[in-house]
């Protein structure tokens, strides 16, 4: 009960926040652009493509645009709940009542999350309205993967901005999550197999890096009706195993420099 | 029946720097405790870890008998910090709202026990007023609305009359009256001597980490009860025979002599004495520090003795 207290205070916070906004509206204008784009005809050197496979590539596109997009605002969101309050103090009273630092800092933590999904949310039916597709329940379905994602990246700038100055957390939380897409890449592409294949200290960093790259392929898959491999079970076991030391990170360290 | 609060040997270093350095004290349910002590004397660190807010080094506390560390501790216990930072996006009864649900009101509950803060403290009118337009003395009003929430068994101010004006400051001391004769226990962190000698049931003096005197501040005083004799024609044999003689501590600052004699009959046969010796006595009074002597005197002392144990 208390966490959804602190949250949504946080959430109160995070709508002040005037980057939000700023970043909805121009990924609203992108995705009210392609409505005005004629598909035309595309000839590539060997393949004409048809008007669904012109539309997969539009919806494909635009749904790594929004995930991009919703990974940026979540973790410009995030450096701040924990790491602000400290610099503020402003978390000194809401701790002076009966609420445990775990109870705090998930509440914290949640109503980041809970605004990123509600850009995120916002952003997909958007792109429902404004995009034709021919599977629109698909778009909604590649869109619940990117939620453990933004679960991880709120987690993981939030201890980046508990260990480093608040502004380089977003920049380092995206570093990972470029590296890890980078990584992923030859993993749910076979053609790009052909021409690179990883070694193993890039397979390596592929498994123990937190996948980001392996979730938004996977909903990208769904988004286009493909398969989405053999890599599942092993995204959500690294999901979880991330989620949770992040979480028991994120208490510690808040913890250690709320009573330092 | 549980003490109010009990700490035992509890210590706190920063580095090298010790806040507190094995700090025991027990306040008694119901009663004004005052926690005096110059800048940088551990108070605010004592206060912080009783709300677990910050770690002690070594030593434990204890809230009402349960271990400071367990979140039930601080169930009812009220909280004004001494620099009072606040979401300054809410407005005055978002943030008393809050705190009522915070301190685990119940729901239906909430709305009159807010309403009940707001006229005690008497900022009914500011209910609308964004936290970020208030003025010191109004915020720190607001302050002590939400530290009185839910009626607390134990009330921690730190510093609560700061930015309050005369009006705002007798309020207050009412206010605790109020909320002592309603069996509440407060303890009290604050610079405003005559306040805690008017207001404070006991009284501890903190300097360097360490409780220097504790006690009602009446009693502490009066241990520092001397009397004062301003007197011409003393020599050091005079003195040396008189101490000899009465048995009485005397120190000499030039024509006035100040006497430490153990009952009030001596007075009378200190100044026999001395004009029976040849001098002559000028004025002889009784002489008790105010706490405000007291904590000068302990304090300044502490801190020369302090500084030659480091030198």
């Amino acid at each position: 009960m208390k966490l959804w207290i602190i949250s949504a205070i946080g959430i109160k916070e995070c709508f002040r926040r005037r980057i939000l906004y700023g970043m909805f509206l121009t990924a609203g204008l992108f995705i009210f652009l392609v409505r005005g784009c004629d598909s035309g005809t595309v000839r590539g050197e060997r393949l004409l493509l048809d008007a669904e496979a012109r539309a997969s590539i539009a919806v494909s596109i635009a749904f790594h645009g929004i995930a991009l997009w919703s990974f940026v605002l979540c973790s410009v969101l995030s450096m701040s709940v924990l790491a602000r309050e400290l610099d503020n103090g402003t978390a000194l009273l809401t701790l002076s009542r009966p609420i445990r630092h775990g109870e705090f800092v998930a509440g914290k933590l949640l109503s980041a999350f809970i605004v990123s999904i509600m850009h995120l949310a916002t952003l997909a039916i958007m792109l429902l309205v404004f995009v034709p597709a021919p599977h629109r329940w698909k778009i909604v379905l590649g869109t619940v993967f990117l939620v453990p994602a933004l679960m991880l990246c709120t987690l993981m700038t939030s201890v980046f901005s508990l260990i480093t100055p608040r502004v380089i957390a977003p920049l380092l939380a995206m570093m990972v999550y470029g590296t890890s897409c980078w990584a992923a890449l030859p993993y749910y592409f076979d053609k790009l197999r052909l021409i690179w294949t990883p070694s193993p200290a890039i397979t390596r960093a592929y498994q123990f890096l937190p996948c980001f790259g392996d979730l938004q392929f996977i909903g990208a898959a769904v988004v286009r009706g493909a398969s989405f491999g053999e890599h599942l079970t092993g995204t959500v076991l690294n999901t979880i195993v991330y989620c949770v030391g992040l979480w028991i990170v994120n208490v510690i360290l808040f913890s250690r420099r709320q009573r330092s | 029946m549980q003490s109010a609060i009990v700490t035992r040997d509890l210590t706190k270093r920063y580095g090298s720097v010790i806040a507190l350095d094995g700090v025991s004290l027990t306040v008694e349910r119901g009663e004004i405790f005052g926690f005096l002590g110059p800048n940088g004397a551990g108070k605010s660190t004592f206060v912080k870890i009783l709300l677990h807010l910050v770690k002690p080094t070594a030593g434990d506390a204890s809230l009402f008998g349960v271990p400071v560390h367990e979140p039930r501790a601080r169930k009812n216990v009220g909280y004004l910090p001494e620099h009072i930072r606040i979401y300054d996006f809410l407005t005055v009864a978002e943030f008393i709202r809050l705190h009522v649900r915070l301190a685990g009101i119940e729901h239906d509950a909430v709305r009159k026990e807010a309403e009940h803060c707001f006229e005690v403290l008497g900022i009914a009118s500011l209910r609308t007023r964004k936290i970020g337009t208030l003025s010191k003395g109004m915020l720190q009003r607001v302050g002590l609305a939400q530290a009185i929430i839910g009626q607390p068994e134990l009330l921690i101010l730190d510093e609560p009359t700061t930015a309050l004006d005369p009006i705002g400051f007798a309020d207050v001391r009412r206010l605790l009256l109020d909320m002592r004769r309603c069996g509440t226990t407060i303890f009290l962190n604050s610079h405003i001597l005559s306040e805690v000698e008017r207001t404070c049931d006991r009284i501890a003096i903190l300097n360097h980490g360490s409780i220097v005197a504790i006690g009602r501040p009446g009693d502490i005083a009066k241990k520092d009860h001397y009397l004062e004799i301003i007197a011409d024609g003393i020599t050091d044999e005079m003195l040396a025979q008189i101490t000899s003689k009465l048995k009485i501590s005397i120190g000499r600052d030039g024509s006035v002599l100040r006497a430490y004699p153990q009952r009030e009959q001596d007075a009378a046969a200190l100044h026999s004495m001395i004009a029976m010796l040849g001098g002559r006595v000028r004025s002889i009074r009784w002489h008790s520090e105010t706490l405000e002597d007291l904590f000068c005197r302990i304090v300044h002392h502490e801190t020369v003795d302090h500084q030659r144990n480091r030198d």
